[in-house]
């Protein structure tokens, strides 16, 4: 159960971060 | 059970004493900015959003992660880590998934200081607003939660009566957060976020020595645990909230719609740009990650320690004595009170701007008929009730505390599943529905909640968390049902009268 859970906090860590760079990176132009 | 004696003890009382004498004083120093609604509930721009995202991560995991979750997980073993998985894996992937369209729609309302206000301009339904305020009355129990694992901390470590360990913690938020706002409350997230990754961090090294085995100490942590029961290390727990398939699914979604709590999404709007938010979910990400995986380890642990404990919600305070030595003991109490205080602030905060935004100002035409307000009066208005709130909701936190509950953890994810039954069907559909309207988001919001409640009385559904998935999904449909009916009903009308004319 515990390599389970190290394996899956690494998974939405990975995931998280692919959509975090997609998502937060572009910034549209105020005004 | 007193576990520090002597000059520990002395030691703690005095980190307490300076803790909340700089609390205090950041309360002070945010009372500048704490004058306008938008200052005390939002301190918009304010803070770096570097705290603000740690702030979030602290307002999240309060006494339920600290004490109530490792107390499960002590009776409940493995099992348990399936929430704790979800708390940064599911959560976190909803905030950013949610973050920027909330805070983008925040913008176009323009001066949205709360969840319901967000909801009420949205749908365009002050009745909403007020209905979705009331709901986050249901805060209550999650303070009286906190109030619980605070005299917990304080009974079984330094040995203060229960009753007065309530009213100490309840004193304190209050004059800070009453003389500050949500800048006090962000600045101390971010010292109280500090102590407490450093808890769990050193809760999560104390394994090496506590349980032994080097780099296999998770092996080890396992074959104990197997001997007591071998239930302990099973995917599914035998009995208590995490026993089936379903019930583990019910927690992610659970999880994934948490950031949904109002206190939390206070903090997004907090935010004053776009290019802020970057910094902001990453940091939250960051500090979630340390702080909500690891301290549900500390409860495993002391079930291999110490595996006849009378009440599991003590599991942590006594793993940390059986780990430390007393002086660490000291600081690491200092770290879980930390823990509490950031999330009962963050929760009488949304509570009470809730109250003041929501509920007075949008009462007061109505309350001061007859006399010409300005706006600017009525915000300053809202912001005195908001202050005199507090102390009704402390008092009425305080009272309820006074009988013990059975289940800390219970009591805390009884309330936010109920307030989540209630929101999450009006706030997804506003997003991604363009025909969402107000009445059906009335009509979702009541079915989710009347239906979670009865669940609960009436016991037809024995787990809460499905009972939430169950209702959550009734007001989906409910609300998808009655939009479509009244978008009709406009569209006839419309017609109706081009044609007439």
């Amino acid at each position: 159960m515990f390599l389970t859970y190290w394996g899956l906090l690494g998974f939405v860590w990975v995931v998280g971060i692919i959509l975090w760079n997609k998502i937060y990176s572009k910034v549209e132009k105020e005004g | 059970m007193e576990v520090l004696s002597g000059f520990y003890l002395w030691l703690v009382f005095g980190l307490l004493f300076v803790y909340f004498i700089v609390l205090s004083w950041l309360g002070k120093k945010g009372a500048v900015h704490s004058k306008t609604m938008e200052g005390f509930a939002t301190a918009k721009g304010k803070v770096n959003p570097w705290i603000v995202g740690a702030s979030f991560a602290a307002t999240y995991a309060s006494a339920n992660l600290f004490i109530g979750v490792p107390g499960l997980a002590y009776q409940y073993g493995t099992a348990v880590l399936w929430y704790t998985l979800g708390c940064f894996g599911a959560s976190w992937i909803g905030l950013l998934l949610f973050a920027k369209t909330f805070w983008k729609y925040g913008q176009k309302f323009g001066g949205v200081y709360t969840l319901p206000e967000w909801l009420g301009k949205r749908y365009n339904s002050k009745t909403l607003q007020v209905l979705v305020a009331l709901l986050i009355l249901f805060n209550v129990y999650y303070i009286v939660g906190q109030n619980v694992g605070l005299a917990t901390i304080f009974e079984s470590i330094l040995g203060i009566p229960y009753f007065w360990g309530i009213i100490i913690g309840v004193s304190i938020t209050i004059l800070y957060i009453g003389l500050g706002g949500a800048y006090a409350q962000m600045t101390t997230d971010g010292i109280q976020g500090i102590l407490m990754a450093a808890t769990s961090i050193l809760v999560l090294v104390s394994l090496f020595w506590t349980i032994g085995g080097g780099f296999n100490v998770f092996g080890v942590l396992s074959e104990r645990l197997a001997a007591i029961d071998p239930n302990l290390i099973a995917p599914l727990s035998n009995g208590g909230p995490y026993n089936s398939v379903m019930a583990i699914m019910a927690v992610q979604f659970l999880l994934f719609s948490f950031v949904l709590m109002p206190h939390l999404l206070s903090k997004v709007l907090s935010i004053k740009t776009e290019k802020d938010l970057k910094p902001f979910t990453l940091s939250a990400g960051i500090t979630l990650f340390i702080i909500s995986t690891l301290m549900v380890l500390g409860g495993l642990a002391a079930r291999a320690l110490v595996p006849n404990l009378q009440n599991a919600d003590q599991a942590i305070p006594v793993y940390l004595t059986e780990a430390f030595p007393p002086i660490l003991v000291a600081f690491m109490i200092v770290g879980i009170i930390s823990a509490i205080l950031s999330s009962t602030d963050g929760l009488y905060l949304g509570v009470t701007t809730s109250i003041g935004n929501d509920i007075y100002k949008v009462a007061a035409p109505y309350l001061h008929r007859g006399k010409q307000l300005t706006e600017q009066v009525i915000d300053r208005k809202a912001v005195k009730v908001s202050k005199i709130a507090l102390v009704f909701v402390g008092l009425a936190s305080l009272y309820i505390s006074f009988d013990r509950p059975e289940s800390l953890a219970v009591l805390i994810q009884f309330s936010f599943s109920a307030i989540i039954s209630g929101v999450i069907a009006p706030i997804t559909l506003g997003y991604i529905w363009k025909k969402a309207d107000g009445p059906g988001a009335v009509a979702g919001m009541l079915t989710g909640t009347f239906l979670y409640v009865l669940f609960m009385n009436f016991k037809f559904v024995e787990n809460m968390f499905v009972a939430m998935f169950i209702s959550s999904v009734v007001s989906f449909i409910v609300m998808g049902i009655v939009s479509s009916i009244t978008n009709k009903q406009v569209e006839t009308k419309v017609n109706t009268v081009s044609k007439v004319s």
